[in-house]
């Protein structure tokens, strides 16, 4: 299988006042196409800054981080913008939902940044809102849903663009068990029937098994 | 409880801009309040200290009555009365000319005893010439002119006067005081009384008596008394404290008026600044209570702070009220009244008043912030998780609509009542306010529609975030509240510029003469001047009352209907308006202005009982027309009528037609007229002056609108960083799903611009608003703006342009923050 993810001597060094904080340490990792990875550690390990370098949410202190063999350390906000639309789709903890769009709107922003017509989408649209099992919300407000359904409509505004990757922050952290387990079945369905990449970080054992791949992360470095 | 005061100063010192804001509003609002009351006392004392300036401390004058022979009275006239008088001092006056080199100096030759000029103005000239006896010809002149001209004690002046030169000795030059004050166009001396009444050949007798009370406070009384012992004697109060008095509180009301367009603003500021501070705030409030505050602790810290902020805020607002007063005294006042500068009067119960209302305008705009945030239970407060509770927002709008319909309403069912009047416009403020989230998500639904087209995407994404956004609306509000109030003002300076040029356009005469004696003989002396060919003597008569309508015409006009027309244009619907004048003659027939039948209810065939000298006479009303003069409280009936029914001899102005240059011919008059009291205008020049004068007011009227114009920029600075910084986290999730830092910048310029644009929308029909419960307010205080104002579409592009480049040039900051987001940190952020 091709590889869709790969960094190389990867490091990331923060700022903490006068101290330069090493978070991730020569990081070389491949993650390849229809991948379920889950990056697991101990908390302050380095996992999540892991999920954000490769997402193009930062940039590395040193290394390259390739997507589908382009490498993005070297891109400029144009193209690492455009990356983010059109090739990963990101899912957060807290569901990052934009309070004041309903449901729809939500899930059609990347739709807009990319420039496309919203009506032309609307095929797409109904289709992942029945697979995220939301069609008849559609119209409400994120405040209006519980935390597993705000995280389906995450999920939905992932899909839409029809990434190849799925990356996700601690996507059932903010979440009782049963809308936990509703929403690594849904990861599972994605990744398993769409041939999605999903990488997700999770404290969870039990979430880490919906996946085919545990990533260890401990003191900024994969194990 | 120090920790807490240093909690509380920390929290002030911490948000600088924030602070500067709710300082600058409560500032602006005390320092407005504070000079609009001030402003009365100003005008009251330079106005009392000029008339003092002529009438020294008398409080009383009698002159000769209007049956009377003679001019000239006894000084000795009140010698037997005694009742309250501390002293009487009698005058002789006329008017001469100095030439110095080619210049004519005008001089008002003041005849006085040294005795009396003591007595009324404490003058005893110290640096004098053979001044006593001060008989003969002798002057005590100013230092002024003495200055001026180089006149030295000793020296002779040659003052024409009388058609002939008469030369005085200067014997005394006295301090620039009283009648020495520089005046004007005319320059003071005084001379002896009896040299002055002797070339009147009226030795031993004085044109004017000025009395001086033993307590000034009984002026009316005594001017009762005085007026019944010498009923055949004109008795005056030398300044009419009361009138005065309620002219300067009249300014005080306008002023006040405006200054709570700038209040309201300042209310609505701190009050969104205290939302937002206490949402800050509920964190450290948590703290604060899990460690054992109560409630009332935790409130009394947040009000304190409101409080520390009143006192900061009304201290540095009077200091800038002062120096508004003082700004208002000089753009106010005219040359005349100023002319020993401009001093500025205020009572410590203003500065007072000022500095309380400061506080409590911090108070109250903060107890409702304070309240909500009590509210939230402890748990939620200790972990920070607020629940937005639904908004009762449908109440909000049917609060608005009632007060929208009351403000718009009530002027028809009370239009007499002023005071519900001034509520009704007041009231359409808060109403738009509640009204403006439904109006601008109209708007946004509408721009939504084509955004795409202009903007692309990120304009659609721009209308989306618009929505129920708080921070948007409030923008919105203060733009619109902003922009109304500068429109209100400049639409209504304008129209009042161009009404005054109108005005003036219905006139056809030259040149107005008002003189004393204005009779026929003024007006034989007037027709002999080279360049005039016509005059016009006009009769008027003020505040007559209508007894069977408990209502009163400000100005009735006595007319002579075959010249009528030919000195005046009339607006009218009538079809022949000289045949309906003719037939004023013909009985006590009246001719009412339209605003006065609307408000009289009265039609042709219907009678006005005026009350008149004769008694009550009925008036049958004949006809209609057009008049905005005296707010449109001004009728026209037959000179033989005001004549006999309202007791007038005299003229009360003379208009001249000229063949030959106005100018030219008025100087003419002024010459013939130089030694008798005459005040002689070109058309032209009434017009210069009414507009100069039109343009001072309207003048501090911008000021206040600027000022409230500032306050408003500086909510919208603050509400598009209090907006970035709300929504930092949603801009972070934009970026993460792909939107790039240039898509960012668009999307939120196109976010200032539509907020701009339905701010500048809301003012411009918010404007509308006032200008409309404005003419209430005027008709309700018996005045009309009937076809007065005159909106200027110009105006309100400018408007919607200022609009917009205010919330682009805010949201610079904003949008330079925004493409340097840190996504992670603003994402992970709970």
């Amino acid at each position: 299988m091709e590889s869709i993810i790969e960094t190389k001597d990867l490091c990331k060094t923060y700022k903490l006042g006068d101290l330069d904080v090493q978070v991730l340490k020569d990081i070389n990792l491949e993650v390849k196409k229809g991948e379920f990875a889950s990056i697991m550690g101990p908390s302050g390990s380095g996992k999540s800054t892991l999920l954000y370098l490769i997402g193009g949410l930062d940039r590395p202190t040193s290394g390259n981080i390739k997507i589908n063999g382009k490498d993005i350390s070297k891109m400029k906000d144009k193209q690492e913008s455009e990356m983010r639309r059109k090739d990963i789709g990101f899912v957060f903890q807290f569901y990052n939902l934009i309070p004041n769009l309903n449901i729809e709107e939500n899930i059609m922003l990347p739709i807009l940044l990319d420039g496309k017509r919203v009506k032309t989408y609307k095929d797409n649209l109904d289709k992942i809102l029945e697979i995220v099992g939301l069609s008849e919300r559609r119209k409400h407000t994120p405040r209006e849903l519980s935390g597993g359904q705000q995280q389906r409509v995450a999920i939905a505004r992932a899909l839409i663009n029809e990434p190849e990757i799925i990356l996700a922050d601690e996507p059932i952290g903010n979440l009782d068990s049963k809308s936990g387990t509703e929403i690594m079945e849904l990861f599972q369905k994605i990744n398993l029937e769409q041939n999605k990449t999903v990488v997700q970080v999770t404290h969870s054992m039990e979430a880490s098994q919906y996946g085919t791949r545990v990533i260890k992360v401990k003191d900024g470095k994969v194990y | 409880m120090s920790i807490i005061v240093k909690f509380i100063l920390r929290n002030i010192k911490e948000k600088k801009f924030r602070t500067f804001l709710i300082l600058i509003s409560i500032m602006m609002s005390s320092a407005l309040v504070f000079a609009s009351l001030a402003i009365s006392t100003t005008a009251e004392d330079m106005i009392i200290d000029n008339y003092r300036k002529f009438f020294g401390s008398a409080d009383i004058t009698v002159n000769a009555g209007m049956n009377m022979k003679n001019s000239f009275i006894s000084p000795s006239l009140l010698d037997d009365y005694d009742d309250g008088i501390k002293y009487v001092a009698g005058e002789v006056v006329t008017s001469g000319e100095y030439k110095h080199n080619d210049e004519t100096i005008r001089l008002t030759l003041e005849g006085y005893t040294l005795d009396d000029l003591e007595k009324m103005y404490s003058i005893v000239p110290a640096n004098k010439y053979n001044l006593e006896p001060f008989k003969g010809k002798k002057a005590i002149i100013g230092k002024g002119i003495a200055e001026k001209y180089g006149l030295k004690l000793g020296d002779s002046m040659g003052i024409k006067m009388m058609g002939t030169t008469k030369w005085f000795t200067i014997s005394a030059i006295s301090e620039p005081k009283g009648p020495f004050d520089s005046y004007g166009g005319s320059v003071y001396i005084v001379v002896p009384r009896e040299t002055l009444a002797g070339f009147y050949d009226e030795r031993g007798k004085v044109q004017t008596l000025y009395v001086g009370l033993e307590n000034p406070e009984l002026q009316d009384v005594a001017i009762q008394k005085l007026s019944q012992a010498y009923p055949y004697y004109r008795v005056d109060a030398t300044i009419p404290k009361a009138d005065l008095e309620k002219e300067t509180e009249q300014i005080s009301t306008i002023f006040l008026i405006m200054a709570m367009f700038v209040v309201i603003l300042s209310v609505f500021i701190i009050y969104t600044s205290y939302k937002v501070i206490m949402m800050e705030r509920l964190p450290i409030i948590g703290t604060f209570r899990s460690i054992g505050a109560t409630k009332k602790i935790t409130n009394r810290v947040m009000k304190i702070e409101s409080l520390i902020y009143g006192v900061i805020g009304g201290i540095l607002g009077i200091i800038l009220g002062i120096g508004i007063l003082y700004l208002m005294t000089k753009q106010i006042m005219s040359t005349e009244l100023s002319s020993g500068g401009t001093v500025i009067h205020f009572k410590f119960s203003q500065l007072l008043i000022a500095f309380i209302f400061a506080i409590v305008l911090a108070y109250i705009s903060s107890t409702r912030p304070i309240k909500k945030a009590s509210k939230v239970p402890l748990k939620d407060v200790i972990l920070n998780k607020l629940e937005v509770k639904p908004k009762r927002k449908k109440l909000k709008l049917i609060i608005g609509i009632i007060f929208f319909s009351f403000g718009l309403g009530a002027p028809f069912v009370a239009p007499k009542n002023t005071v519900i009047n001034v509520i009704s416009m007041f009231l359409l403020i808060p109403a738009v306010i509640f009204i403006v989230p439904y109006i601008t998500n109209i708007f946004l639904k509408v721009f939504e529609k084509f955004y795409g087209w202009i903007f692309g995407n990120e304009g659609i994404i721009a209308t989306q975030n618009l929505r129920n956004n708080k921070s948007n609306v409030n923008n919105i509000t203060l733009l619109g509240i902003s922009i109304a109030v500068v429109l209100m003002i400049n639409i209504l300076s304008y129209s009042m510029a161009q009404d005054t040029i109108s005005y003036y356009g219905n006139y056809k005469y030259d040149i107005n003469v008002y003189t004393w004696p204005s009779n026929r003989t003024a007006e034989s002396i007037l027709l002999s001047v080279d360049g005039v060919e016509d005059t016009y003597g006009t009769y008027s008569q003020y505040d007559v009352d209508i007894v069977d309508k408990d209502s009163k015409i400000t100005v009735i006009d006595g007319v002579d209907p075959s010249k009528y027309l030919n000195y005046m244009n009339i607006s009218t619907e009538e079809e022949n308006i000289q045949e309906i004048l003719d037939k004023l003659s013909d009985e006590r027939n009246i001719i009412i202005t339209y605003s006065l039948k609307d408000k009289l209810g009265v039609q042709k065939g219907d009678y006005l009982k005026l009350k008149t000298s004769r008694g009550v006479l009925p008036y049958c009303v004949i006809g209609y027309f057009d008049s905005e003069r005296f707010g449109g409280s001004h009728c026209l009936i037959a000179d033989r009528y005001i004549k006999s029914d309202m007791a007038k001899k005299e003229y009360g102005e003379i208009y001249i037609k000229t063949n030959k240059d106005p100018e030219v011919v008025a100087e003419s008059i002024r010459e013939k007229f130089k030694n008798r009291p005459a005040y002689i205008t070109t058309l032209n020049e009434q017009e210069q002056q009414n507009l100069q004068g039109t343009e001072k007011i309207m003048g501090i009227f911008k000021g206040f609108s600027i000022l409230a114009l500032i306050i408003g920029v500086f909510g919208v600075f603050n509400n598009l960083i209090i907006n970035f910084i709300q929504r930092k986290r949603s801009l972070a999730v934009l970026r993460s799903i792909g939107m790039n830092k240039k898509q960012s910048i668009k999307m939120i310029f196109v976010e200032a611009f539509t907020g701009g644009l339905i701010g500048s929308l809301v003012g411009i029909c918010m404007s509308g608003l006032l200008i409309y419960a404005v003419c209430k307010v005027f008709e309700s205080m018996e005045g009309s703006m009937n076809n007065f104002v005159k909106l200027s579409g110009a105006t309100f592009i400018e408007a919607l342009l200022i609009g917009i480049i205010i919330t682009i040039i805010a949201s610079i900051i904003p949008a330079l923050k925004s493409s340097k987001l840190n996504i992670i940190e603003s994402i992970k952020y709970e």
